[in-house]
């Protein structure tokens, strides 16, 4: 009965890792503060297909691939995040495409009167 | 006898008080409901430089997982940097209403990473990661939650006599995994904020 057990028991374990996307998302975020481009690409994509719906990972992918030059591929991912949650994904992906950063990952300086805000009112402190 | 009579239930009702698991929410948390929060990139305090990329992913993630919807780490880095506010402890006294007029969002967590050590003496080590939350409503700034601790853990230096433990505490000194120990306390400080409704993965 323990040989059964045993294996059982590990089997289930390692199933219980493998379904939990949240290493890999703290991998990814990690991975892309520490700039280090389409290697990090795997761990978001390894979260995702585990739990498509998993909150943010969507608007955290797009904006690591719009960084890394492929802006049709961030597209889509930001619309996964807005259809996923539309009440609280769109105010802060709508200042994001505001602010129009470029494929290359540069910042141009037109940004939208709802983020230049901040910045004025860090000027002022 | 008659002061027996008085002393037990006061005793009985410190016991009782003692047990109590301590509550770090406001009333005011209740009231405001949040559902979606900016978790901001944490202050760090300590004189170690790799703490904001370590510590970062393990705060919003140990949120997100109480029910709560936390803006992406990386939208939020891209917009901050997109207007020179690079500086943690900049963000920390920026008015959190203007968090909600861009994010959202609202709630907003700030964190100051207190500690963030080992200490190494002779043949034991101790590494220590501290942290001092708050979230705060976005609109008002009216304080939603609030919670400080530093958790101490020892590497197991055990094993391979006095000369083992002592190669063991060195060793466990010099490459001190951080990230587990600071997993643990940013789920033991948010386990303490009310589950939130917003989808969450069975961990």
């Amino acid at each position: 009965m323990k040989k059964l057990i045993m294996p059982a028991a590990v089997m289930a374990l390692l199933a219980g890792c493998a379904s939990n996307p949240w290493p890999y998302y703290e991998g990814a975020i990690r991975c892309h503060m520490d700039k280090k481009g389409e290697q990090c690409n795997k761990q978001y994509e390894e979260a995702i297909k585990i739990d498509p719906k998993l909150q943010g990972v969507h608007a955290s992918y797009g904006v690591h691939l719009l960084l890394n030059g492929k802006p049709s591929e961030a597209e889509k991912e930001f619309a996964l995040e807005r259809a996923n949650y539309p009440q609280f994904a769109e105010k802060g992906l709508a200042a994001l495409a505001g602010n129009k950063i470029q494929a290359d990952g540069s910042n141009s300086t037109d940004a939208t009167s709802t983020v230049k805000s901040v910045t004025d009112t860090t000027a002022k402190h | 006898m008659r002061t027996l009579r008085y002393l037990l239930p006061i005793a009985g009702l410190s016991f009782l008080t003692g047990c109590a698991p301590k509550v770090y929410t406001t009333a005011d948390f209740n009231r405001l409901k949040p559902k979606s929060v900016l978790v901001l990139p944490p202050e760090n305090m300590t004189s170690n430089t790799e703490v904001l990329e370590k510590a970062y992913p393990l705060i919003y993630s140990q949120l997100a997982q109480r029910g709560y919807y936390a803006i992406s780490p990386e939208l939020a880095l891209q917009l901050f940097e997109a207007n020179k506010l690079n500086d943690a402890g900049r963000l920390n006294k920026l008015p959190t209403s203007k968090f909600h007029d861009v994010f959202g969002v609202d709630a907003v967590l700030r964190t100051k990473v207190t500690e963030w050590s080992s200490k190494y003496i002779v043949i034991s080590s101790t590494v220590n990661v501290g942290f001092d939350m708050e979230l705060v409503d976005a609109k008002t700034g009216t304080l939603l939650w609030k919670r400080d601790n530093v958790l101490s853990k020892s590497p197991d230096n055990s094993g391979g006599g006095l000369v083992g433990a002592l190669v063991s505490a060195a060793v466990n000194a010099a490459v001190t995994p951080y990230e587990p120990i600071a997993k643990e306390n940013a789920g033991i400080m948010s386990g303490s904020i009310p589950q939130g409704e917003v989808h969450v993965q069975p961990k």
